[in-house]
């Protein structure tokens, strides 16, 4: 063996010694807190069954709570939610929805279905958020404000409501989150327990899928109907009744989850509210009050209530789950890095010396190094370098204690409070458990490697999205074998009305922001035309423009082919579409709403990118298309509309746009 | 191929026994933990579909015998009952007797004597478990049943939320001496602070009868962790309607508190004592201990007493301090002290409310008082704005309260 290959090979063992002793270590601290969890699960299971002999809406000392709910385009959900958050059980809550600069008819709803006029008076506080363009009272409904200001993300959404409220307590909660009714009730348990020294409560986020929606309440739980989903189901079990409660047993809760999380006001102000530049606020905002009140040597708890539910509905296709697991991955590092002065300081307690670095350590790391223990260990073995026991090791450290683990999480629920009452269900649950780790668990590992390469790039691309929404794409799901880390409920259109909600929708896909496009490409008409509802296909066709990835119009019958869920079909009635309008090919710009459209232009090697643009002649053909309402603006006497259904059109195949280059990792 | 790769196989190997023993552990507990969690979801479901039947068609006979019958004549429809039906039964008692009063409750206890909870609820007591015995505790009160005090104090004491169950349960009986007992209980050993279950209890125990309390408080409240001196304070607000004669001393000392938020607390406290001149004149001129005040939320809650108290002493001070206020929120709270005393329109001049706040004198502005600029480029005093935005509230506020109003509109009221 020559001094190269020697060096290589001990280099290889090392490897591999170092991920296998590195999963030991790691699983031992998973199934410790796993084990802890279960104390952790009994006493609460203890305390939720003893209800002391008081009422609480006859007692002038419960705290008050303001529901935060930040709002970013949810015309479609926001009336039925804030009707449904105004229907709580609890004795004293206020509802601060804060209108973040959306440019759909989010406000406009609100203002008609409860009565809001506008506040005839300047905000006598300094905010720490973007604008405040006016402040709403509900002629109506008391305990409503809706704030409108400038669009700045959901950290500043929030700052907005925190600030504006003068409510012991505030709960920051997804606009399309679903709670239960005693959900707020029970939340805010520690603060009735030890109302000096509780300082933040999480509750459980439970996934929405395939559950029965009516009237703001989930009536039915159901497990969902495909795989993908499913599997979260299990990895936010496994992530709130084990990992949470674990974390909690510990006295190290560093998470709660935004959809669903109960403060103190004044010490979230006292932090300076949640921090803008980063994409895991509800990770951040906790840390950060580890830290401060540690500072100030204050006596404190975070406290975790597995009882209380709100529900979210999480993705259901890969492309758009991994864009959530790489900003949610970026995220964790920024808060990880930025919390790096606690790391092993006793002063921080048990956070500092234990939790916040095993937490770097399995969550940060370990999908990293586990993805590269299955390239290097597979070529070691077969180089010779390694025997094949090694490999099974391995296998049996990631998969087989993965699965233990996962089945761990679907035995405290049924033990505890068994929301999913069906055997049945419970046996696809541990099957779930199963399959995340045959595939969907490597796939996680790639996600990691991913997110953490657009992190050390400083990629940008992600904060300009997370400016234009949050409702939907931002929110991470949680965890692959992981405890504890972030869970900030992947909410997409869980209508809370009286119509039964089913599936996840891929309203993520379309919840682009026009604010960018109107700032920077004077496309005014954008703002004006997405008062107007369900215009589905403008705001596709502008998140494809803004991506620039190169790629072309295919006709297929499958609408899920392309990009997002739907496409293109030609009609004469702009009624068979979503929305009341269309586009239209046309070489003069000005044809349509607004001044200007989207084009097909080449780039120099000849790909296709769509465009906006007021100039038509960038584009194929000199022409371009333009949104309208009527038909016959353009050339001919149709357009396309946007549909989830091909049928609407004329025959039975659509355009969808598919990318042809590899775009951001997962398309 | 890597030459004599065996070297480097051989220094890591892993032994197969070892592996072997590993894949046997591992099979094994997933294997029980399959079991356990199937049998446990098998277990459940049987359960619920066994009862679920069986509670509609006990809340169903309940209802019918509570409110349908002249006698329920629980005692014998008990009788009847399996095992299964007497544990559902007594939790739908649980949930009703937390809602119902007076004779329909009165009806239920009678059931829950019928169910033998009484005996169960002081065998636990005295033979049970902390959780037998907190349970046991919260069943007495439902069932407005005291057993002897002899048992309370023996079995009882032991934790602050025994001794606030403890003290409920006399409450809700409304046993004799209960003020001196309750107090002994809840405030034995000092408590670093209540939960809001004890506060409750602790104003509910002092309505009946404040004296204990407030003897308590004169003679102990400086020993107190400052936790629990706000709480006292706390409670002492909402029991002036039955203060009469109780030395109160403690209260005004605690305005000069080193800690803000048990000052800030006296002050709460305070507000709704604005009839007692004695007090009042302990107090003393209320603008001087104000200006003096560092913290914001302090000032706050004087402003907010100074308020409810409103006479001309009171609103002259708030007048002083609207010139000299310079925190946002503080200066919010005094525009929502005088609003009820100026109106939505503001200071008015024919009143003697001039100078108006906010314009400085002489020299100008006060420091912190310099005028802001609002969204139209304009100077705005800071408390005018503040002014404005109490005045704009305060009229949705009667807006949204308006029934009649609601009508008219068609609107239909949460």
């Amino acid at each position: 063996m020559t001094a190269l290959e020697s060096i290589g090979t001990t280099l290889v063992v090392a490897s591999g010694v170092l991920i296998v002793t590195y999963y030991l270590l790691i699983n031992a601290g998973y199934l410790l807190i796993h084990v802890l969890a279960l104390f952790e699960l009994r006493d609460n299971v203890r305390e939720s069954e003893w209800t002391p002999s008081f009422r609480a809406f006859d007692s002038p000392f419960y705290p008050g709570v303001a529901m935060v709910v930040p709002a970013y385009n949810e015309a479609a959900t926001i009336v039925e939610s804030v009707r449904s958050m105004l229907s709580l059980n609890y004795p004293d809550q206020e509802i601060v929805v804060v209108n973040d600069g959306s440019t759909d008819a989010t406000l406009a709803r609100l203002r008609e279905a409860y009565d809001l006029e506008l506040v005839d008076a300047e905000v006598p506080y300094d905010v720490p958020a973007e604008p405040i363009r006016g402040v709403y009272r509900s002629r109506t409904h008391e305990d409503l404000l809706v704030v409108d200001k400038e669009n700045g993300g959901k950290s500043d959404a929030l700052n907005a409501g925190v600030w504006l409220t003068e409510q012991t307590l505030f709960c920051a909660v997804d606009a399309d989150t679903v709670l239960d009714r005693n959900a707020l009730l029970q939340v805010v348990k520690p603060f009735l327990e030890e109302p000096e020294r509780a300082v933040a409560s999480g509750g459980t986020i439970r996934v929405a899928n395939n559950c029965v929606v009516e009237d703001g309440e989930v009536q039915e739980v159901h497990l969902p109907e495909t795989g993908l989903p499913g599997i979260q189901v299990m990895e936010y079990l496994r992530a709130f009744y084990s990992g949470r409660l674990g974390l909690a047993r510990l006295k190290g809760l560093i998470l709660i989850s935004g959809a669903f999380g109960v403060f103190r006001t004044d010490r979230v102000r006292e932090i300076g509210g949640y921090r803008h530049d980063t994409i895991t606020e509800d990770f951040d905002v906790v840390v950060r009050l580890h830290e401060y009140l540690s500072d100030e040597d204050v006596d404190y708890t975070v406290d975790f209530i597995p009882e209380p539910v709100a529900w979210t509905e999480v993705p259901d296709t890969l492309r758009t789950l991994g864009r959530q697991r790489r900003r949610w991955y970026r995220g964790m590092m920024e808060t990880v890095v930025a919390s790096r002065r606690m790391f092993f300081r006793r002063a921080y307690g048990r956070v500092g010396t234990v939790i916040l670095p095993f937490f770097t350590a399995a969550e940060a790391l370990g999908p990293l190094i586990e993805g590269f223990g299955y390239v290097l260990l597979p070529i070691a073995w077969y180089l010779g370098i390694l025997n094949i026991e090694f490999f099974l090791t391995f296998l049996l450290l990631t998969v087989g204690a993965g699965i233990f683990l996962s089945w761990f999480g679907v035995l405290s629920e049924v033990w505890s409070y068994n929301r999913y009452e069906s055997p049945w269900d419970v046996l696809r649950l541990l099957w779930y458990g199963v399959l995340e780790n045959f595939g969907y668990r490597q796939w996680k590992t790639i996600v990691a490697w991913h997110g953490l390469i657009e992190y050390l790039r400083g990629d940008q691309s992600w904060g300009v999205m997370e400016r234009r929404g949050f409702g939907t794409d931002d929110e991470a799901a949680p965890p692959s074998a992981a405890p504890g880390a972030t869970v900030t409920a992947g909410a997409t259109a869980a209508t809370a009305g009286t119509e039964t909600a089913r599936s996840a929708a891929t309203a993520t896909d379309e919840t682009a922001a026009t604010d960018r496009t109107a700032a920077n490409s004077g496309f005014v008409w954008i703002d004006w035309l997405t008062e107007a509802s369900d215009t589905d296909g403008l705001r596709w066709l502008d998140r494809i423009a803004t991506e620039e990835a190169p790629g072309r119009f295919a006709p297929v019958t499958d609408p899920t082919v392309g990009a997002g869920d739907g496409g293109f079909v030609w009609t004469r009635d702009f009624a068979d579409g979503v929305g009341d309008g269309g586009f239209v090919w046309t070489t003069d710009p000005s044809d349509g709403a607004g001044d200007g459209g989207f084009v097909l232009a080449p780039d120099a090697d000849g790909a296709l990118r769509l465009i906006e643009t007021t100039a038509f002649t960038d584009g194929v053909g000199d022409g371009g298309f333009v949104w309208t309402t009527d038909p016959t603006v353009g050339a001919g006497d149709g357009g396309f509309v946007w549909t989830r259904e091909f049928a609407d059109g004329a025959g039975d195949e659509g355009l969808v746009w598919v990318v042809d280059a590899f775009g951001d990792g997962d398309d | 191929m890597i030459a004599d790769p065996s070297s480097a196989t051989t220094a890591v190997a892993i032994p197969p026994v070892a592996l072997t023993a590993a894949v046997v552990v591992l099979a094994a507990s997933l294997a029980a933990v399959v079991i356990v969690t199937l049998g446990y979801s098998l277990r459940s479901d049987r359960r619920r579909r066994r009862r679920t039947p069986i509670r509609a068609d006990l809340r169903s006979e309940l209802l019918d015998r509570l409110y349908g019958r002249d006698e329920p004549a629980w005692d014998e429809w008990v009788a009847t009952l399996s095992t299964t039906e007497r544990d559902e039964l007594e939790s739908l008692l649980d949930v009703y007797l937390r809602e119902l009063r007076g004779r329909d409750a009165d009806s239920l206890a009678e059931l829950g004597v019928a169910l033998g909870i009484d005996e169960r609820a002081r065998r636990d007591i005295a033979d049970g478990g902390y959780w037998e015995r907190i349970h046991a505790l919260v069943w007495l009160a439902l069932l407005r049943d005291a057993p002897d005090r002899s048992l309370l104090e023996t079995h009882c004491r032991e934790t602050p939320r025994e001794r606030a169950a403890a003290a409920r349960v006399l409450y809700a009986a409304e046993t004799t001496d209960l003020a001196t007992t309750g107090i002994d209980l809840l405030l034995e050993a000092e408590p670093r602070s209540f939960s809001v279950f004890g506060i409750d209890t602790l104003y509910r125990v002092s309505e009946t009868d404040p004296a204990p309390l407030f003897e308590r408080a004169a003679a102990d409240f400086e020993t107190w962790d400052p936790a629990l001196q706000q709480q006292v304070l706390l409670v002492t607000r909402h029991l002036h309607t039955v203060v009469g004669g109780a030395d109160l001393s403690w209260v005004i000392g605690a305005l000069s508190n080193t800690e803000p938020r048990v000052r800030s607390a006296a002050w709460r406290a305070l507000d709704a004592y604005g009839w007692n001149r004695g007090l009042r004149a302990d107090i003393g001129a209320g603008s001087d201990r104000i200006a003096d005040e560092p913290a914001p939320s302090v000032r706050a809650s004087a402003y907010r007493a100074l308020g409810a108290w409103g006479d001309t002493e009171a609103v002259t001070a708030l007048r002083a301090a609207a010139e000299a206020e310079t925190d946002d929120r503080a200066r919010v709270a005094l525009a929502r002290a005088l609003f009820p005393h100026w109106g939505p329109d503001g200071p008015d001049p024919g009143r003697g409310d001039i100078p108006a706040p906010g314009r400085g004198g002489p020299d100008g502005p006060a420091p912190g008082r310099e005028n802001a600029v609002g969204s139209d480029g304009d100077a705005v005093d800071p408390f005018d704005a503040a002014w404005r935005w109490t005045s704009e509230h305060a009229r949705f506020d009667r807006l949204a309260r308006d029934i009649s109003g609601a009508r008219t509109r068609g609107v239909t009221r949460r």
